[in-house]
């Protein structure tokens, strides 16, 4: 006997019980492929719009600790990571040195609260390449106060391209500092709006920082695709100790973003701390060395993707359970319809062993079939969703390319979806299949 | 007497006489500007004792709202610690600002969740810093740079040029008019860095309690946001002993519930 031939043919003989019984598991299979590349995408985008506006994946800043027992964010020595990145070996395709300040813009009577990069501009070009602009071009950046604004910031400015704004910061040491921008641009809303953070030259924000015009508090590698990003930090860690410099050690990536603490103490991102925070610290000598990666930075936005992923999960199993459950009552049907049908295969020769296993097989079908045509339909809504563009601003658009939903479809993982929905199918047709085994020939035949 | 000689006697009087006006002017012109500095910190300074008022600060800021607040206030200079219990508005009652030390703790009763300040910051939304509820330090900060003469309307001042005298100090330059009568501070301006004008502060009042000058009245106005302003009038003061466990985080829970 061909069971599988069988199997198919019994599982036809009752399309609607097949239909609704693989609907439910398309729709749990359909929903849950389309939850983990909704995630993987997230994550994706996240990190992307995270590298864009932290302009780098792997950051090293300076500190250096000073009389009055505070520490002041500056990358005195250069020369010594300079030396660490060359014997590394590293695959860096880009890096650029960058000072950050937390300002507040003034326009007028209004004011915003904004992070301001400062990073290298060669007249108008710059890392971050040709970003697009809502109003205002790059031409501006030739200026030496030009400045670049994220859309939110302009709009609650009420400011336009070409009109002066004052920035106020305070310096490495702690004093308070006002200058005048010109804005060169408005950015066009992205995804690294949550960050919000404006872009000028880095001479111009060393000088609202108090820092010397060539200093910088930081530098930022780009890595080449697929280079491992915890190992390139450790690679230098490794060779900024070796030189005997001071170096504060990793907070390590970890699977669970509250595990590395949430937002550092100082207001900053875990990894990007500089350990200014309210502990005390212990002094040191010459520039202390910290360094993180994309990945630290991107851990603690982790925490939206992995709720939707733990939700999606749950509605999985509980879709799951109640197909299972359905599985068992459908197959208890039929056990009840074919009973004498068992009883004539039997009668003919058809071993127990054998009946069980046409049971088993009528369930892979049901469910992985449905498994499979729910996998195929979520594959046909991804490109579809991706088309509506999100009003969705804030968090949320961090998790957007573009503006859109972005989706990256796992393999491994629609498979993995799709091989648990038939064991699980096959699990709970393994009761009803060894009652069918278990049948007397004689009794089945009986009609009992 | 000749004519001529009444005339050189007169003249050499006349100069006697003049000289120690004369002298007086010239070390009236001259006092010792670091002394009047450290006078205004000792005078609203209480290092042996404790202090306490109710705080009504009103803001009128053109981009958020005007606004009234109301809060309790109290001070232990010996610690170099405050705290500010908020009772008005409603809506704020029970947030609370402790320093002790150089750490400063915002408490929200409904989060039930101290957040780390800065003295630096503005005190919520008004133009008045957290530090200016501090004792004050500018005869430590400020060296004077220059000293003038000048009038601030009825009063004839000194007016003072400061310049900090450590890089960490929150404002590098200040300038201060203080009254020639009576050594009070009646208005100060705040520069930045770049020596841009801050923030300009008014002293109009002044209360004596004990041996000590608190302005009961005092107006912030921002150089930086047209408009925004905030005026702050202090009351009830008094220098009773307060309990020890009051400049703590676990108290400014208790009275936060």
């Amino acid at each position: 006997m061909n069971i599988w031939k069988t199997a198919a043919r019994n599982v036809s003989r009752q399309r609607r019980r097949a239909v609704l019984l693989g609907g439910a598991v398309a729709l749990g299979s359909g929903m849950m492929v389309l939850v983990d590349s909704l995630t993987g995408g997230m994550a994706a985008a996240m990190k992307a719009n995270v590298t864009a506006a932290n302009v780098g994946e792997l950051y090293v800043a300076g500190s250096v600790w000073r009389e009055n027992g505070t520490a002041s964010k500056r990358l005195d020595d250069e020369s010594t990571l300079a030396a660490v990145m060359a014997d590394a070996g590293l695959k860096v395709t880009k890096s650029l040195r960058k000072t950050s300040a937390e300002t507040t813009l003034v326009f007028g009577s209004k004011t915003v609260r904004l992070g301001l990069s400062g990073i290298p501009w060669d007249g108008a070009s710059s890392a971050l390449g040709e970003p697009q602009l809502s109003s205002g071009n790059l031409d501006g950046m030739k200026d030496a106060s030009g400045i670049i604004l994220p859309k939110d910031a302009a709009d609650r400015l009420g400011v336009k391209a070409g009109e002066s704004i004052l920035a106020r910061a305070t310096t490495v040491t702690g004093q308070v500092n006002v200058l005048d921008f010109v804005v060169a641009g408005i950015l066009a809303p992205s995804g690294g709006d949550m960050f919000t953070s404006a872009y000028a030259r880095l001479e111009k924000v060393n000088d609202l920082v108090n820092l010397p015009k060539d200093g910088a508090q930081q530098t930022n590698f780009y890595l080449a695709k697929g280079g491992d990003l915890d190992a390139a930090a450790d690679a230098i860690l490794a060779g900024l100790r070796a030189k005997g410099a001071v170096v504060a050690d990793r907070v390590k990536t970890s699977a669970d973003p509250m595990a590395n603490g949430g937002p550092g103490e100082d207001g900053g991102l875990p990894g990007m701390s500089l350990g200014l925070s309210a502990t005390k610290l212990e002094p040191w000598s010459g520039t202390k060395y910290t360094i993180s990666t994309l990945d630290e930075v991107a851990s603690q936005f982790m925490t939206p993707i992995m709720s939707i992923k733990s939700i999606g999960a749950i509605v999985f199993v509980a879709l799951l359970a109640i197909c299972m459950v359905g599985v068992v009552n459908t197959f208890r049907m039929v056990l009840l319809e074919r009973t004498r049908e068992i009883g004539t295969m039997r009668a003919m020769g058809v071993k127990a062993r054998e009946v069980m296993r046409l049971f088993l097989a009528e369930a892979v079908i049901m469910t992985g079939g449905g498994s499979l045509f729910g996998m195929a339909v979520a594959f046909i809504l991804m490109p579809v969703m991706s088309m509506f563009e999100s009003a969705g601003g804030g968090v949320f658009a961090l998790f957007l390319r573009e503006g859109h939903l972005y989706f990256q479809p796992s393999v491994s993982g629609a498979l993995s979806c799709v091989l648990l929905t038939i064991v699980a199918g096959s699990l709970a047709a393994l009761f009803p299949a060894r009652q069918a085994a278990a049948l007397q020939p004689a009794v089945a035949l009986r009609g009992i | 007497m000749s004519k001529r000689s009444r005339i050189r006697a007169f003249l050499f009087l006349s100069f006697l006489a003049a000289f120690p006006a004369a002298y007086a002017q010239t070390a009236d012109a001259n006092p010792d500007f670091r002394k009047i500095l450290t006078l205004i910190d000792e005078r609203s300074t209480f290092p042996k004792i404790d202090f306490s008022a109710v705080v009504q600060m009103k803001t009128t800021d053109p981009e958020k709202g005007d606004s009234d607040e109301k809060s309790a206030f109290f001070r232990r200079d010996s610690l170099d610690a405050f705290l500010i219990l908020q009772l008005e508005p409603s809506t704020k009652k029970g947030q609370g600002m402790l320093l002790v030390s150089d750490n400063l703790w915002k408490y929200d009763p409904v989060s039930r969740k101290f957040s780390h300040s800065s003295l630096k910051d503005n005190y919520g939304d008004s133009a008045a810093k957290n530090s200016d509820f501090r004792s004050s330090s500018k005869a430590k900060d400020y060296k004077v740079a220059a000293a003038s003469s000048g009038a601030l309307g009825k009063f004839d001042c000194w007016i003072l040029e400061l310049e900090a005298v450590r890089d960490d100090v929150t404002y590098p330059f200040m300038k201060l008019w203080v009254s020639k009568s009576d050594n009070l501070l009646l208005k100060a301006e705040e520069y930045s860095l770049t020596r841009r004008l801050l923030r300009t502060s008014l002293f109009p009042s002044y209360s004596k309690l004990a041996d000590k000058y608190i302005a009961t009245r005092s107006i912030f106005q921002d150089g930086l946001v047209a408009g925004k302003r905030t005026e702050i009038i202090i009351t009830d003061l008094s220098v009773k002993a307060l309990p020890d466990d009051m400049f703590t985080k676990s108290y400014l829970e208790k009275v936060g519930k």
